[in-house]
Order: C-alpha cells, then sequence, then structure tokens
C-alpha cells in the first residue's frame, strides 16, 4: 500500500509539504514547515538502503530519479539535520514565503543528491537555484533585490551549462547516468563542461562571488538554510562526477588559500563567514581531486562536520543580526555580557572550524591532511595547513572575538530566542559530539574511512603527536594574534567596501556595457543625423525642385497668363466638341 | 527585572575584563611553552616522532608555521586593504525601503545610516 513511497524520490515530501505551508494559518506555517524534515527523514530511512535504484524510462530514455548508495545518503542524512536545524532556527519567522522556499530548497537538495541521471540532477540543481533566491529577496530592500537577481543568473546559468554537458556526454556516449566522468585523468568536451556547471555551485576561483555576494544579504535565517545546501551539493556532485580528477588539487588548494586574506579585512561578519565557507570547501576539493578512498571519505567528512559547523556560525551571526541589526564587526563587540549561551555557541563552532582536537572539525579535515600525506603531496600539506592557521584566524578568533568581545559597543541585546537558542544547541552538540566519537561519522561514509595505509583499520584521527601539532598550529596562531594586539598591528574593523572578483561584473562590465551603449547610442545619432539631413536634402531638393518657390509648379504666376491658358483651354474644348 | 540582575546581565566575562588581560596573555605564553617542552620531551624520550614528511618530525615545525602564517596573513591582509579597500555605498548604496517584515528586521534602519555616511576609512 505504500509502495508509492518507495518511487518518490527522498525530498520530495519537503517540496512537496512546503507547497501547502502558505495555505495554513500563519501561527502552525513554521510548525508545519518543521515537521517536514523530520517525515522526509523517516522516508529516507524507512524505504531506502543502500543499492536501492528506481529507474523509469520515458521517451525512449532512461531515468534514475533514485539511486540509493553510500556517498548519497552521507549527505542525504545531513542535509536532513541541517534542513530540520534551519526549520526550527527560523520557527519564529513569520514569513510564509520563506518557510516555502527554505524547504523546497532543502528537499531539492536531497532530491538532487539521490538523482542517478543528469536530467534528474539538473532538474533539481535548477530547482535549489530558484527556490533559494526567495530566501535573499526576503530581506526586502533594494540592494537584496539586486543581489537575488545576480545570484538567480548565475545559479541559473549554472543548470543551463550542466544540462547542455549532459546533452553532449549523452550525444557522446548514448548515456545519461551520472557517474564518474574521470576517464584515465583527462576530461572528455562533454564532462568539462559539467565540470564548469558544478565549479560555479562549488565557488572555484573567479567563480566564487556569488556566494560573498549572496549570502549576507540574506534573512538572518535564510543564510543558515543557505549556507548548507547549495555549496554541499556541489561538492556531492564533484566527489560523484570527478573523483580523482587531479587537476582538483591546485584548484582546491587556491580556495583553501586566497578567501583567508579577504576574510581578515572583511567588516561585515557573515560576509567573513561566506569566505570561510569558500575557504572549507577548498579542503574538500583537495581531497575530491586527491580522490583515493580516503580522501573522498574526508571530503565527505568535512562536508557533513562543515554544514554543522558552519550552520551554527551562521545562526550566531543571525542572532545577532536579529537582535542589534548589524553583523558590522565595527559596531559590535561587548555582547557577551547579555547573549551569554550564543556566545558559547559561537566559540564552539569556531573552535570546531578551527579543527581543535575534541571538536568535529579535527575528526574530519585530518582525513584529507592525512591521505595528501600518503600520497607525499609536500605542497598540498603545505597550503592545508597554512589555511589552517588562516581559519584559526577568521573564524576562530576574528568572528567570536569581534561580535562578542573586544571593545564594548554598549549594546545590550536581549539574548536569542528560545528556538534559535535550541537550534545552536544542538549543532554544538553535533560538534563536539562528532569531535569526542568520531566513529560516529566515520561508520557512514562510503568508504568507512578505512585507512589501508594503515592495515585497513578505522582511520584514527587522535594520536599525541597528531593532537600536540595541532594545538601548536593554532595556539601559535592566538599567540600571534596576541602579539599583534598588544602592538597595536592588528588591523582595525572599519566600515568599507572590499573590492574582489564581483567589481568585474558590478562596475566594469556595467561600466563597459553603459560605455559601448553609450558609444553606440552616439553613433546612432550621429548615423542617423547625417541620413537624416541626407534624407532631407535630397526631399527638400526634389520639393525644391518640382515645389520650390522657384520650380515649374511653384512659381507665381501672373493672372493674365493663367487667363491666357485659360482661354486656349476653352478653345480646344470648343473645337473638340465640334469634331 | 531588578536593578541587582540587569546589573549582573551587563558585567564583563572574567576574560574580558581588561585587568586580566595579562593574566590571559601569560597563560597562553605558558600553555605554548609546555606544548613546545612537551613536543619536546615526547619526541625525544617516548615515542619517535612520526610524520608524512620530513619536515613534520623537527619539533615545533607546526608551532613555527602556525606562528608564521598568521602574521603573514594579517600583514598581508592590511597591504590588500590599500589595493581594494572602498568606502560604503561604493556599489551604489544600498537604499533601504520601509520594512514589510517587522518581525525579520525591525532594526536595520540604525546600522544602515551609520554605514551610509561613507568616507575616507583608510587606516
Amino acid at each position: 500500500m505504500l509502495d508509492w513511497l518507495t518511487v518518490l524520490p527522498p525530498g520530495a515530501i519537503l517540496m512537496i509539504g512546503a507547497v501547502f505551508v502558505p495555505l495554513l494559518p500563519k501561527k502552525f506555517q513554521a510548525w508545519f514547515a518543521l515537521l517536514l524534515p523530520v517525515l522526509s527523514a523517516g522516508h529516507l530511512l524507512g524505504f531506502f538502503e543502500d543499492g536501492y535504484s528506481h529507474s523509469i524510462t520515458m521517451l525512449g530514455l532512461e531515468f534514475n530519479p533514485i539511486r540509493v548508495d553510500r556517498l548519497a545518503l552521507i549527505f542525504g542524512y545531513i542535509f536532513h539535520i541541517a534542513a530540520f536545524l534551519s526549520g526550527l532556527y527560523a520557527l519564529k519567522v513569520e514569513d510564509s514565503i520563506q518557510h516555502l522556499s527554505g524547504m523546497v530548497y532543502a528537499g531539492a537538495a536531497i532530491a538532487a543528491v539521490f538523482a542517478g541521471d543528469l536530467i534528474s540532477l539538473f532538474v533539481f540543481w535548477e530547482l535549489t537555484a530558484i527556490s533559494s533566491v526567495f530566501l535573499i529577496w526576503a530581506s526586502r530592500n533594494e540592494d537584496a533585490l539586486q543581489c537575488g537577481v545576480r545570484y538567480l543568473i548565475i545559479q541559473v546559468a549554472s543548470g543551463v551549462i550542466l544540462l547542455g554537458g549532459a546533452l553532449l556526454h549523452f550525444k557522446d556516449t548514448g548515456s545519461l547516468a551520472f557517474v564518474n566522468f574521470v576517464d584515465g585523468g583527462n576530461l572528455s568536451t562533454a564532462s568539462t563542461v559539467i565540470l564548469w556547471s558544478f565549479g560555479i555551485k562549488a565557488a572555484f576561483p573567479f567563480l566564487h562571488n556569488w556566494l560573498q555576494d549572496a549570502y549576507p544579504k540574506a534573512t538572518y535565517s535564510g543564510t543558515v538554510f543557505l549556507s548548507a545546501f547549495t555549496t554541499k551539493l556541489a561538492i556531492y556532485a564533484l566527489a560523484r562526477g570527478f573523483a580523482g580528477f587531479s587537476f582538483l588539487i591546485p584548484i582546491g588548494c587556491i580556495m583553501t588559500a586566497f578567501p583567508i586574506f579577504f576574510a581578515v579585512i572583511e567588516n561585515d561578519l557573515r560576509k567573513v563567514l561566506a569566505y570561510s565557507l569558500n575557504n572549507q570547501l577548498g579542503f574538500m576539493v583537495v581531497g575530491i581531486g586527491i580522490g583515493t578512498q580516503l580522501a573522498i571519505d574526508g571530503a565527505c567528512a568535512h562536508a557533513f562536520a562543515h554544514i554543522l559547523y558552519k550552520g551554527l556560525l551562521f545562526m550566531c551571526m543571525g542572532a545577532v543580526l536579529f537582535r542589534t541589526g548589524t553583523t558590522k564587526a565595527s559596531e559590535l563587540g561587548g555582547l557577551h555580557r547579555t547573549m551569554p549561551y550564543t556566545t558559547i555557541f559561537c566559540i564552539v563552532g569556531g573552535m570546531s572550524i578551527s579543527a581543535f582536537p575534541l571538536f568535529s572539525g579535527f575528526a574530519a579535515k585530518s582525513l584529507i591532511a592525512s591521505a595528501a600525506g600518503y600520497e607525499q603531496m609536500a605542497i598540498v600539506t603545505f597550503v592545508l595547513l597554512f589555511a589552517s592557521a588562516g581559519v584559526m584566524e577568521h573564524s576562530g578568533i576574528k568572528i567570536p572575538f569581534f561580535a562578542f568581545f573586544a571593545h564594548d559597543s554598549g549594546k545590550r541585546p536581549k539574548e536569542a530566542p528560545w528556538n534559535m537558542l535550541l537550534a545552536m544547541g544542538i549543532a554544538a552538540f553535533l560538534c563536539i559530539a562528532i569531535g569526542v566519537y568520531p566513529a560516529m561519522l566515520y561508520d557512514i561514509l562510503p568508504n568507512h574511512a578505512f585507512d589501508v595505509n594503515h592495515g585497513g583499520d578505522v582511520y584514527s584521527a587522535y594520536s599525541v603527536t597528531h593532537v600536540v601539532t595541532q594545538l601548536e598550529l593554532l595556539l601559535f596562531a592566538a599567540f600571534a594574534f596576541g602579539l599583534l594586539m598588544r602592538w597595536k598591528a592588528y588591523p582595525p574593523e572599519v566600515p568599507s567596501v572590499n573590492l574582489d572578483f564581483d567589481w568585474v561584473y558590478r562596475k566594469a562590465l556595467p561600466f563597459l556595457v553603459v560605455g559601448t551603449w553609450g558609444i553606440v547610442m552616439a553613433m546612432w545619432n550621429a548615423g542617423a543625423s547625417i541620413i537624416s539631413d541626407r534624407a532631407s536634402k535630397v526631399t527638400n531638393a526634389a520639393t525644391n525642385a518640382f515645389m520650390g518657390p522657384n520650380s515649374r509648379f511653384g512659381k507665381d504666376v501672373e493672372s493674365s497668363f493663367s487667363a491666357l491658358w485659360a482661354a486656349i483651354l476653352l478653345v480646344v474644348y470648343l473645337l473638340l466638341y465640334y469634331v | 527585572m531588578s536593578k541587582e540582575s540587569t546589573e549582573k546581565d551587563t558585567l564583563a566575562w572574567w576574560i574580558a575584563r581588561p585587568e586580566n588581560t595579562n593574566t590571559i596573555w601569560y597563560t597562553l605564553v605558558f600553555v605554548c611553552v609546555t606544548l613546545i617542552a612537551g613536543d619536546f620531551v615526547y619526541h625525544s624520550f617516548m615515542h619517535e616522532k612520526h610524520g608524512y614528511f620530513s619536515f613534520e618530525t623537527a619539533i615545533g615545525f607546526h608551532a613555527a608555521y602556525g606562528f608564521g602564517a598568521f602574521i603573514f596573513v594579517v600583514l598581508l591582509g592590511k597591504e590588500l586593504r590599500k589595493l581594494i579597500m572602498r568606502p560604503v555605498g561604493y556599489y551604489d548604496a544600498p537604499v533601504e525601503t520601509t520594512h514589510h517584515d517587522d518581525h525579520d528586521v525591525h532594526h536595520t534602519e540604525e546600522s544602515h545610516t551609520e554605514d551610509l555616511q561613507g568616507g575616507d576609512h583608510h587606516a
């Protein structure tokens, strides 16, 4: 009787259920939205297991809308957790559109993860783009409106490129199956196109700026949704399609490194977190590029842990935004006095992302570092260590310090509402639980975190050496911070806009377009005036020739002359009459 | 709320009070020194230091690298500011429209008006 539930893609309950949200009375909407991830998780756990697949044939083509394997499952689990926590966090939001779009977005991301063919992937890929933009527009100001348009164009473009790649791939191979495209270390043209599509959503360097542009402009709860799904869906897609494509290693390294510098000088703490998100994606992309079983496990573990601590940090900053109306570091400081729980949760998030031992980042990031070590990638190791120190700077220290400590802003906001605190508390608890008991996470990784270089045992992050070296890295970074503060050499927080690649399409391109348009219009006007000049000369000449004052028809004629002509005409007429 | 509890709420945490800054600083210095000492003692006398690379086995490598990386990031960031920092409102100042959703964003006016003052912020 419940068979139809096995052909309903995981996540569909979220998407379908969300449509009913606006129909309900206001006060039930958020609660109903919160119920959806629970139902959907029950659907996933109750009806699907590793190895399940459902295909349909349409128009002579085979589609595979549901494919369940361990790689899809771990993302399915964490997306459900993220949807629930985001829903809980947004429980007091009285805005139907946000509940609707948030849950459709989460559902689409989940369904995309379980899509076994490129067309199904494309459909849900685009749906995540279209549904999520409302979380930005829901801020309801001019800035967010324009930013949402930019976001939508870029996200939809990613989907269109994916479709193009899928069709090329189908033409080449006759298959639409979404599998690993790396063929002996090389990519076909079609799969290169698909990589571009994934690269946009995964915020590859130069394709990244939509993220830092859009995430800080969404609503306080919208950003919590956004931080979980879009980029991690792209990470999943890269892990599925491009694991072991070594070109991803340098790309990932650049991603871990460059956002750090932007994060250091950025004043908007939600934008700092967006740069930090970009940097974390770099670690995952490196893992996918390395492509060994341990590295893929590392990328997945890191995505899992990252969704929790990044969501937690965005929740903390969302609570600050909700209570004070700003996340500008220059306007904040000293909030720990009246927001103690938020402060503690933020510190937990900061320690998790910085990968302190006993926190989730440590358990997850170590897998990637070890995978790079096993492959003897010294430069990669150097870059990742550098990036880890950078994470400590912008997320471990800067976020909690400038929001909750530093100079007292004099602001005394109320503590966050209970539902936000609960969502933050659960996320913080999970961050610590994964750090203390990583086996819980390792158990659901695609390759079980088996460490083949270590006799095939389950990977272990905790050794005295590893703990000591990691603490050295982090605490000496903290020491450097202390030193810079004491020397007053740490750059002060100032309200500003920092240019990034989006300058190209927000300033240079419009300038070029407007400039070019201006030139075109000037030429058009010039051309038009020349043509109209010419035309009017010709017409004037013609008019003058025939009807001008001196023309045969235009001349004044004497009346006697006219009378003579009239007399002649009458005579001719008379003669003709008698003939 | 009574006056007492208001004061308690707004009291800074121990770690945030200026008079304790030095205590925290020297504690951090002490912990750092202890870590290096522990690294040295453990890996010299008790357990050979293993690593994927030879450079990792040097005592205090991670400490030096973390310290150096942090300083480098901050100082280069300061230089980067000279290059890319622009006044607020550079991308055509965001104009706050009226808030339709009072529950969401009922306090943004203040921050934005401050931002819009923009001006020369080069520190």
